[in-house]
């Protein structure tokens, strides 16, 4: 093996010198990739790396102020200085986000791409255009179609509530410090389920439909080939569907921010860092330099959350092999 | 599933569904409806189907929330983004893809980090505050274009395709390397570039997060911006707002509708790649 590299590296390295210099001359495809690259080290690579060294500062969103290197100030005001409920409360509602979003999205993902994959459904190119849907609609329109629907005492909800389930005065949801963060989760499940369901079509679609075949000549049920085919033969796609899902609701606050600004019990640790950047966030059409908040601290929160997506994604791939290898 | 599903299950998966698809489309009937009722109406009768439709709604919706400037705005900035993002993207696949340059690999790993590093959202903030590009459309659009490591891979993957000896007609004939990639081989992969175009221009149309941050004057809004500010001002007007809302999510149903095939391709692709 290591003989055969070593025999052919030199060749290849000929060949790669010799092919580029024929065919196009390399300074003029080098400038034609310098924008993008200029572009990705300056607004992809830079401000990412920045953010760490600017969780040591207290530097602030407005311009013109002076700002110093503090140290682990940051950290120790998250940790150790901050009101301990608060702390507990904020890291406890970023896990459940992300737990309650990942476990339901994919659950209704995977049974409605079975159904939506199975051959004797009729409309079934419909069904999975109208669950895609949201995920094009973007945060501010589904977040509006939310508010619309949860809106006090004119909404389809409350009405319902009132009329049909009888209840007395029920609750402006969007404004409930109790019903607000579910309500939140459901729209972050309403608009990506289809964007996992599609995935988890894709996967489906690569399954050999000879394997059903056979096996049902064997005489095994539905449940059977579910579970000793479709499953294992789609594993990676539920493994990545988990991953993103929990990257992104760890991540994702645009839906928080156009919902309820973070009010009512449903900020995350990433609507958290937002608010501390660059204010309440939403509606304030003064904007942010004016709030002018306090960009350390909040880099120094959004260290913490990169930290601990880190931790979270490489347990959950841990697991996933696991089960992958004990299946 | 196989071919032999027994009947109750076929009703069940039936019910399952309708019944999400009720979830799904309730919302949007609603808005719809909503949007086409008189507010006297609306109050009286929230739920009910409209009799005479006030096609008006979207009218007095336009000019309130003062779209007939953000949509322009919204038009450039999703033009501007999405056709550096595309030209970017392509720009740097497509020597990747042929290993025209050295160290492609390292490059390849380069945009791989991209997917993994923590958000830049801060220092990007202070970088555009430090250059004296807040509040403008320039520092916005800088903002909001991107080579990311999805289009860069995705294309990569296309390039591969288009046969070698293309590249050596081209240069034969004396063609430039810009205008090969412009005039040959981004036409040559037409579904990638529509995907990929597709996606890019759906998240500039949509940001509002970014136009939350770096656009304070009105005259620079773009419509997502614009809608979301006038349902604040107009929170318990529901008709307006939803004509509002309606207006915003016109073109993205449009693009829907006719490019379904290749958003649904793209997000498969890059979720498989990524």
């Amino acid at each position: 093996m290591n003989i055969q590299k070593t025999a052919a590296s030199p060749g290849r390295m000929l060949n790669q010198k010799k092919h580029p210099l024929r065919l196009f001359p390399l300074w003029i495809v080098l400038l034609c990739m310098l924008p993008g690259v200029l572009h990705y080290c300056i607004f992809r690579l830079y401000p990412s790396m920045m953010t760490a060294y600017y969780s040591f500062t207290d530097i602030s969103g407005v311009p013109g102020t002076t700002w110093k290197f503090i140290g682990l100030a940051n950290y120790k005001e998250f940790f150790i200085l901050q009101n301990p409920r608060d702390l507990k409360a904020a890291l406890l509602r970023t896990a459940a986000y992300a737990f309650f979003v990942t476990i339901i999205q994919n659950s209704i993902a995977l049974l409605l791409s079975v159904i939506v994959n199975s051959a004797f459904l009729k409309g079934r190119n419909f069904a999975r255009g109208v669950y895609f849907m949201p995920v094009i609609l973007g945060a501010a329109v589904v977040a509006t179609i939310w508010k619309a629907i949860f809106s006090t005492p004119t909404g389809p909800i409350y009405l319902f509530m009132q009329n049909v389930l009888h209840i007395a005065n029920p609750p402006a949801i969007l404004s409930s410090r109790v019903y607000a963060f579910p309500a939140v989760i459901a729209a972050q499940i309403w608009q990506n389920m289809g964007y996992s369901m599609v995935i988890f079509i894709a996967a489906l679609q690569g399954i050999d439909g000879t394997l059903y075949e056979s096996a049902s000549i064997d005489g095994a049920s539905n449940w059977k080939m579910f579970s000793k085919i479709t499953l294992p033969l789609i594993w990676s796609a539920i493994s990545i569907n988990t991953l993103l899902a929990i990257i992104g609701s760890l991540q994702s606050y645009e839906l928080i921010m156009t919902i309820t600004r973070g009010n009512f019990n449903t900020s995350t640790l990433g609507m958290m860092a937002f608010a501390t950047a660059f204010g309440g966030g939403g509606g304030t059409a003064s904007g942010a330099v004016v709030n002018g908040l306090r960009q350390g601290y909040a880099a120094a929160e959004s260290m913490v959350l990169f930290a601990g997506v880190l931790v979270v994604t490489i347990i959950s791939q841990i697991l996933m092999k696991r089960a992958e290898v004990e299946r | 599933m196989g071919k032999n599903v027994s009947p109750p299950i076929k009703v069940l998966c039936y019910i399952l569904i309708v019944f999400f698809l009720f979830i799904y489309l309730f919302p949007l009937f609603y808005i719809v409806n909503t949007s086409l009722k008189s507010s006297q109406d609306y109050l009286l009768y929230p739920t009910s189907l409209t009799t005479s439709p006030q096609f008006s709604n979207f009218v007095t919706a336009w000019k309130k929330a003062n779209f007939g400037t953000y949509v322009w705005n919204s038009v450039l900035y999703t033009l501007v983004c999405t056709l550096a993002s595309l030209f970017m993207s392509a720009a740097i696949a497509f020597p990747i893809s042929r290993k025209y340059v050295p160290a492609s690999r390292f490059l390849h790993f380069l945009f791989l980090c991209g997917l993994f590093l923590p958000s830049g959202m801060i220092p990007t903030f202070q970088l555009i505050l430090g250059s004296g590009l807040y509040n403008t459309k320039i520092g916005y659009m800088l903002v909001m274009t991107g080579v990311n490591a999805t289009s860069v891979f995705f294309f990569t993957g296309y390039f591969r395709d288009i046969p070698k000896d293309l590249d050596e007609a081209a240069t034969i004939d004396g063609c430039g390397y810009l205008r090969y990639l412009v005039q040959m081989v981004i036409p040559l992969s037409k579904p990638a570039i529509i995907s990929m175009g597709m996606l890019t221009m759906i998240g500039v149309w949509n940001d509002i997060v970014s136009s939350t941050i770096y656009l304070t004057s009105e005259s620079n809004y773009n419509i997502t911006r614009g809608m979301f500010v006038f349902q604040g001002q107009y929170s318990n007007d529901w008709t307006l707002t939803a004509a509002a809302l309606l207006i915003v999510a016109a073109p993205l149903i449009l693009v829907y509708l006719f490019g379904q095939k290749y958003i649904i391709d793209g997000v498969m692709t890059s979720a498989v790649k990524g």
